[in-house]
């Protein structure tokens, strides 16, 4: 009976890791164009700034895609899987084929009728064709709702503000290349050669797009010299120079025109480090010509940077000589980018991406489950015993590794933004759920570890595939503190953990009771020790926590408690703990009564962390995610399904006791 | 196991420890009476709470009226600075606020102003100005809209309105709305209509988004219909110096995208204003003959550069810098600037040389680029003209 | 114990079960409180749940429940933990920890008793090389009498909000001073509203002044945002003679913070009267000179604010800096980088700075520290006592 119970719990969790072990292979190409690992490598190494920071083109092409599609590998027509750094080249490199990959994600039915868009299914991914046709529509639908205050768009109209964003993003993607193929100088523009002295018509015509940017201020001067005789009736021309005719003008004119035009089209990839050291700001191929126009400068590193830039496209069937290109293109960059002192974690945050230690740390957590799991049913086994341990320590170590990384490449405490949270929690609670396996040895935080380990991790990557944004950002000013993102924000991040581990341990009691699991009263006793225990270690953090914010508060912006949503959400958990803490000690709660309240209080710790950030109100808030408040509603009605249960079992125990008297 | 849960089962039934519920109810009322006493003014209170007040504050004024104070008016002179001493009184507009309007701050170009209902959006103005005329505005507004102008006979097919004892066209159009600067707005509806005085134009426009626009149309007509003029007395001829305004924007520098911002100017008199001409900001005619040119433009490229090239287009030899510091001076927009007098034989843009011309000229630092005013014409007139043309350097300015 | 009434009552307000009802209902406030900002703002709930004694919960579905305001709660835990300690708690070393703890919540708790009814907020907004000495509160509001005869020692006299904002229509209330030639008699006072022309609305009911009547409006989600009206009547010493006037706190032009002053000649001077924000000044003076936004590159994302100023004070002047999480603390006073205001005209910048004066301002800090010492010792107690009995249980 036992034993069925048991296996009841593995199958779903054997089908999940099914999946996600089949998802990670599957890297085989089914459409053309192919981009060799050597290509994607060097690629991958291209510094770019996005977001305010510089990182790497796989990074820049991971946060990409999932922003666009929510997810970190495409799925194309022939049911092959492009990765993230293979879907950006093809973008870049063959926009047309590109056009009609599904790439773009609507979540609502209401947008895609808003469009006029297919709306059979909710959560469709359209191409950027699809968009394109109905893009009249789209344009004026998101021109008139961004005249709404933030505050007053409705939920489609925020999705379709962030569609029509997306949209534009992933053309601009589609034509950041494109001025390496317009031909600019026609017959007629190659006439102008006659006005420049060092230029013939042959050479005029050969130009590069980066030889025309490097002759702008020729261009300009040609303007000048021959359109003021035009323009106000005087000439600036010595008496043996030949006057432009109008029609040259015009096609000077034009030319310039288009130049710009072109330049300006291509502004996806900021590449270009500045010259200086005044400016911060890399620049893309458009700006760069925007750049010349306006102040007349000659941007040198960055013309050949451009002129790399520009020949890749060409050499598309030739890989040799692509890859020789792309070095020289990414080695010229890096260098400039280093000297510049802006490389800080770059390869380290390479090589976390290719690690990618949470991806494989969920898999481990999930085999360690399901070892835990054969572990209660063979419990003598010592081999299976150490296995099982082994099975949870590694993920817990590759977890903490993944979050030290973090820590190194960006050079700042641990969590500074909610998805770090989503690691940096589980992994406190699973290390305390370690030590208590340490102490105490009963396999039952061992089993618990290994749960919130999938758990969380599984929470971390769904809330990175839905965020969309890279998950390493800047900070925003008033977090740009590392002192008190390390204690303050540290400390309550501590005391979350906890409350959710002893929410976990609290459901071992119940489940346990209600299914009768162990007939010892010891083991009941001790597992809600175990709670108590780690309610109070979670007291510790939350009450220090709470006051350190408030110091932090008062520190920063002058008052020490403002009843903010963020706070009252802390405090809400300090005075949860509080009252089991006092209900413990003034006889008001016993052994399930803690456990209940444990459970209680990991649905305060969830409105804490999650719950507040829907409100909409506060210096806190991190912004409006729809998804997580259908999530939410789904933990809170579990967790109060769970005690109810509890009320269930104390009835029970009542009713056995009284009926024993 | 441990100590607590041995303890805990000793438990007192006396009163207090089984049935907080019964004191709170008790406390809370107890504490409730502690605080509502004492919270009550007395009918009269003595000030004692003094302090230095700040320095420089001298905004006092006896003769201050509400409106004032409020804003809903600023003073006569600042609203319109083209009447000066020896001006006469403008008539000012006077009219009847329908419900849900509110009246804002007037501007030299919007008075009075309204905004209507909660949205900042949509807004309702008067504008007088000299000059122009109903097909003039009807058009521009047109584009604004971004629709094709339409001629005179197009006009009579159009609703009409009473408005300033005149029957004249009602304009309604939708649409996406382009103002001066900004981007185009979708969804906007433009309603507007002109009064033609003997001297000035007066015209009506409500405009923003549809929703809104489309609820305030009939109050719209009626407060069309109780404008009027308080003073008015039609002026037939030497119309008095008055304000004129340039609608059209400088040319914008390159990169960035904002307007400029328009300048103003009071016409000197006998100065006509020309058609418009490509890189003139506003042309004008005056002499006998209509053939003094002034003009103002704004342009980049130095003004170094640009006097040079006035030099060589009167024929004479380009002067050092020190011979421009060392030029009479006039005042244009808040700057002191050098005035530029070439006599010689001017060069223009078509046709022969002109022999016995002059030319006056003036520049100052205008946002990035620079803002020259200009004159040339036959010597002798614009030697007659240059009191205008130095009257008309110093009425300039921004709004 | 003996079961005298003392004792019954120093074991109520001892017991455990109080302090559990109070902190249940300290929970349901604060997350009732929280929920409730999504709707009023935040200014309204503190006003209503968290500085009150009492107050009415209206849920969604429009049922009322009273309840408890989280200022009296405060003060039951306050008295329920004073008691507690004395009459509960057997002094033991082993329970050293708990009795630090209680003392350092106590001190908290006295800390916001403090703050609560002794610090003063306020802004105070400099543009370059602009300064000031005095800064204004965001929430409260002051009338003031100012005689402006003299140009160099004018005196301010100030009627803080508090002595006339429960007036309502038909009500009135009369300030003096000897020093004043007239009464000033306050009439309806409104926290949010604006005066409108006569001619603007149907008026039968309202009462006109100079042309305008006061419309009230209702108070806005950001009680900063609401700007106060009062009507009011200078009564003449002398010949009894009544000046009716309208004060209002704001201006319809948006470039003037508010509206200009009312000046009455009266008495052989002259009188400037206006309804401003609660007004302070400090025994310095600080001058801006720039103000620095720094945003990541390429993005609008703010990663700094800074602004440069100068500290005058009699003849010592010294040039600081006061940035995001580094205010300029002194005299009593703090000045944090609030924000800035970007004048869309010229571009210039102005600079926002919030100035704090809390006799408790270090408090918290202190009782953080005696919090945490209290719950490591207990903590730590517990725990030695916890693997020494499980090691006990092991070795059985």
């Amino acid at each position: 009976m036992i034993i069925r119970h048991r296996l009841i719990v593995i199958w779903p969790v054997l089908a999940l890791l099914g999946i996600l072990v089949g998802g990670s292979d599957a890297a085989a190409l089914g459409l053309r164009p192919h981009w060799s690992k050597e290509t994607l490598e060097l690629a991958s190494r291209l510094p770019i700034q996005d977001g305010g920071r510089i990182k790497p083109l796989s990074t820049f092409a991971r946060f990409e895609l999932v922003k666009f599609s929510g997810r970190s590998r495409l799925k194309i027509e022939d049911k092959t899987r492009l990765g993230s750094m293979e879907w950006l080249l093809n973008t870049l490199f063959y926009p047309d084929l590109t056009k009609d990959f599904k790439v773009i994600l609507i979540e609502n039915p209401a947008v895609m009728q808003m469009l006029g868009l297919p709306d059979e299914d909710p959560r469709t991914r359209f191409a950027l064709r699809e968009l394109e046709e109905v893009e009249p529509k789209l344009r004026q639908l998101a021109e008139s709702f961004f005249g709404i205050p933030e505050d007053d768009r409705s939920l489609e109209q925020k999705q379709l503000l962030n569609l029509f964003e997306s949209y534009l993003e992933l053309q601009s993607l589609t034509q950041a290349l494109e001025f390496a193929h317009i031909p600019l100088i026609g017959e007629r523009e190659a006439r102008l050669a006659r006005y420049m002295p060092e230029t013939n018509a042959e050479a005029l015509q050969a130009m590069s797009y980066s030889d025309l940017v490097s002759r702008l201020p020729l261009f300009t001067q040609l303007l000048v010299l021959h359109g003021s005789a035009l323009r106000a009736g005087e000439t600036m021309l010595s008496e043996n120079e030949e006057a432009m005719s109008i029609e040259d003008l015009q096609t000077l004119l034009a030319l310039l025109d288009n130049i710009e035009l072109v330049g300006k089209r291509s502004v996806a990839l900021s590449i270009f480090p500045p010259g200086g050291s005044e400016s911060e700001r890399y620049i893309s191929a458009g700006e760069m010509i925007l750049e010349v126009v306006s102040t007349e400068a000659f941007p040198q590193t960055g013309l050949t940077q451009l002129a790399l830039l520009e020949k890749l496209p060409h050499q598309l069937g030739d890989e040799k000589a692509f890859n020789h290109t792309l070095t020289r293109l990414v080695g010229s960059v890096t260098h400039a980018a280093r000297e510049r002192g802006d490389l800080w974690g770059f390869g380290l945050e390479i090589f976390f991406y290719k690690l990618k230690p949470f991806h494989y740390s969920l898999v481990l957590f999930i085999l360690g489950f399901i070892l835990v799991a054969c572990l209660w049913l063979f419990p003598n086994s010592r081999w299976l015993a150490r296995v099982a341990t082994g099975f949870i320590v590694t993920p817990t170590v590759l977890l903490i590794v993944g979050i030290t990384l973090r820590c190194i490449i960006r050079g700042r405490p641990p969590i500074t933004n909610l998805y770090e949270t989503t690691l940096f929690i589980p992994a406190v609670a699973i290390v305390v759920a370690l030590v208590i396996e340490w102490i105490n040895r009963k396999r039952i935080a061992l089993g618990v570890a290994a749960l919130l380990g999938m758990a969380g991790l599984f929470v971390a990557n769904n809330y990175e595939l839905t965020d969309g944004s890279d998950t390493m950002g800047q900070l925003i000013a008033v977090l740009n503190s590392n002192f008190w993102l390390s204690t303050h924000v540290t400390t309550i991040n501590i005391g979350y953990a906890a409350g959710f581990l002893a929410a976990a341990i609290g459901h071992v009691y119940i489940f346990a009771k209600l299914f009768g699991l162990s007939g010892n009263r010891e083991f009941y006793r001790m597992v809600s020790r175990m709670t108590y225990g780690v309610v109070c270690f979670g007291l510790l953090f939350s009450l220090v926590g709470t006051v350190l914010g408030g110091i932090w508060a008062n520190y920063s912006w002058g008052r020490f408690w403002g009843w903010d949503p963020k706070e009252n959400g802390a405090l809400l958990i300090v005075i949860w703990n509080l009252i089991i803490l006092h209900g413990r000690m003034g006889g008001y709660l016993r052994e399930l009564g803690i456990c209940m309240a444990a459970v209680f209080g990991g649905m305060v710790v969830a409105f804490s962390w999650w719950g507040v950030n829907l409100l909409g109100v506060g210096l806190h808030s991190y912004g409006f995610t729809s998804g997580v408040m259908g999530k939410l509603t789904l933990f809170w009605t579990a967790e109060t399904l769970v005690i109810l249960l509890g009320l269930i079992v104390y009835a029970r125990q009542r009713f056995l006791a009284r009926s024993h008297a | 196991m441990n100590h607590a849960s041995r303890r805990i089962p000793h438990r007192s039934y006396d009163l207090a420890n089984r049935s907080p519920f019964l004191w709170i109810p008790l406390c809370t009322t107890v504490f409730a009476l502690i605080a509502s006493c004492g919270s009550q003014n007395p009918p009269v209170i003595t000030v004692n709470e003094t302090r230095p007040a700040p320095k420089g504050d001298s905004a006092s004024d006896p003769e201050r009226t509400s409106a004032e104070r409020f804003g809903f008016r600023i003073g006569e002179a600042a609203a319109h600075p083209g009447s000066g001493p020896g001006g006469r009184p403008e008539p000012t507009p006077e009219w009847s606020t329908p419900a849900g309007w509110r009246e804002v701050v007037p501007t030299q170009l919007r008075n009075p102003n309204f905004i209507l209902g909660d949205d900042q959006a949509a807004q309702c103005y008067v504008t007088t100005l000299s000059g122009g005329g109903q097909l003039i505005n009807i058009n521009r507004w047109r584009g604004q809209m971004g629709l094709e102008p339409i001629s005179d006979a197009e006009l009579g097919g159009l609703e009409k309105i009473d408005v300033l004892g005149q029957n004249v066209a009602l304009l309604d159009l939708k649409g996406s709305y382009r103002s001066m600067s900004g981007s185009p707005k979708e969804g906007y509806q433009l309603i507007g209509c002109v009064a033609q005085l003997a001297d000035r134009s007066i015209s009506v426009l409500m405009v923003g988004p549809a929703s809104i626009i489309t609820t305030h149309l009939e109050r719209y007509k009626r407060f069309c219909a109780g404008l009027h003029l308080h003073g008015a007395e039609p002026v037939h001829s030497h119309p008095p110096v008055q304000p004129q305004v340039s609608a059209q924007p400088a040319p914008a520098t390159p990169g960035t995208e904002e307007a400029a911002l328009p300048v103003v100017w009071n016409v000197p008199p006998g100065w006509e204003e020309a058609s418009p001409r490509p890189m003139r900001m506003v042309s004008f005619v005056s002499g006998p003959e209509k053939i003094v040119d002034c003009y103002i433009s704004i342009a980049g490229g130095g003004d170094v550069a640009n006097i040079q090239r006035w030099y060589r287009q009167m024929s004479q030899p380009a002067p050092s810098s020190q011979d421009v510091q060392g030029l009479d001076k006039i005042e244009l927009l808040g700057h002191s600037s050098p005035l530029i007098e070439i006599q010689g034989a001017y060069q223009g843009m078509r046709g022969p040389k002109q022999e016995g011309y002059a030319m006056l000229g003036t520049f100052c630092p205008f946002q990035d680029q620079a803002l020259f005013v200009k004159m040339v014409g036959p010597a002798e007139q614009v030697a007659a003209q240059k009191e205008n043309f130095v009257a008309f350097c110093r009425s300039l300015r921004t709004i | 114990m003996k079961k005298s009434p003392l004792n019954a009552l120093l074991r109520f307000f001892s017991s455990f079960g109080l302090a559990i009802v109070v902190l249940l209902f300290l929970f349901l406030l604060t997350l009732l409180g929280t929920l409730e900002q999504a709707r009023v703002g935040l200014y309204e709930v503190q006003d209503r749940y968290f500085s009150a004694f009492f107050l009415v919960h209206e849920f969604p579905n429009g049922l009322k429940l009273p309840l408890p305001g989280v200022y009296l709660l405060s003060v039951i835990l306050s008295i329920n933990l004073l008691v507690g300690m004395f009459v509960r708690m057997r002094p033991s070393w082993a329970k050293a920890g708990i009795y630090v703890i209680h003392v350092g919540i106590l001190f908290m708790l006295l800390a916001g008793l403090v703050t609560h009814h002794f610090a003063i907020e306020g802004q105070m907004t400099l543009a370059p090389d602009q300064s000031s000495s005095r800064f204004s509160s965001y929430h409260e509001w002051e009338l003031v009498v100012a005689d402006t005869s003299t140009a160099d020692h004018n005196k301010e006299y100030v009627v803080p909000e508090e002595l006339f904002a429960d007036l309502s229509r038909g009500q009135e209330r009369t300030i003096q001073s000897g020093d004043w030639p007239f009464d000033v008699v306050v009439g309806q006072y409104a926290r949010n509203g604006i005066p409108q022309p006569e001619r603007s609305a149907a008026t039968a009911k309202r009462k006109i002044v100079d042309g305008f009547f006061f419309e009230k409006l209702s108070p806005e989600k950001e009680n900063e945002r609401n700007l106060p009206g009062l009507y009011l009547a200078l009564r003449d010493k002398q010949s009894g003679e009544r000046r009716e006037a309208i004060l209002w706190g704001g201006s319809i032009r948006l470039s003037d913070h508010a509206s200009l002053p009312l000046t009455v000649e009266a008495g052989g001077k002259q009188w400037d009267l206006k309804l401003q924000r609660r007004t302070w000044t400090v025994p310095f003076t600080l001058k801006l000179n720039r103000f620095i936004r720094e945003l990541h590159p390429g993005t609008s994302m703010p990663r700094a604010f800074r602004s440069d100023v100068t500290k005058i004070e009699g003849e010592t002047r010294e040039d600081l800096t006061i940035k995001m999480n580094h205010p300029l603390r002194h005299k009593g006073l703090v000045f944090f980088q609030a924000s800035f205001f970007e004048n869309p005209r010229t571009g210039q910048m102005s600079s926002t700075f919030a100035v704090v004066r809390n006799p408790a301002d270090q408090w918290p800090l202190v009782a953080c520290i005696i919090i945490s010492v209290g719950l490591l010792t207990q903590f730590g107690i517990t725990l030695v006592r916890y693997l020494r009995s499980e090691r006990a249980r092991q070795a059985r």
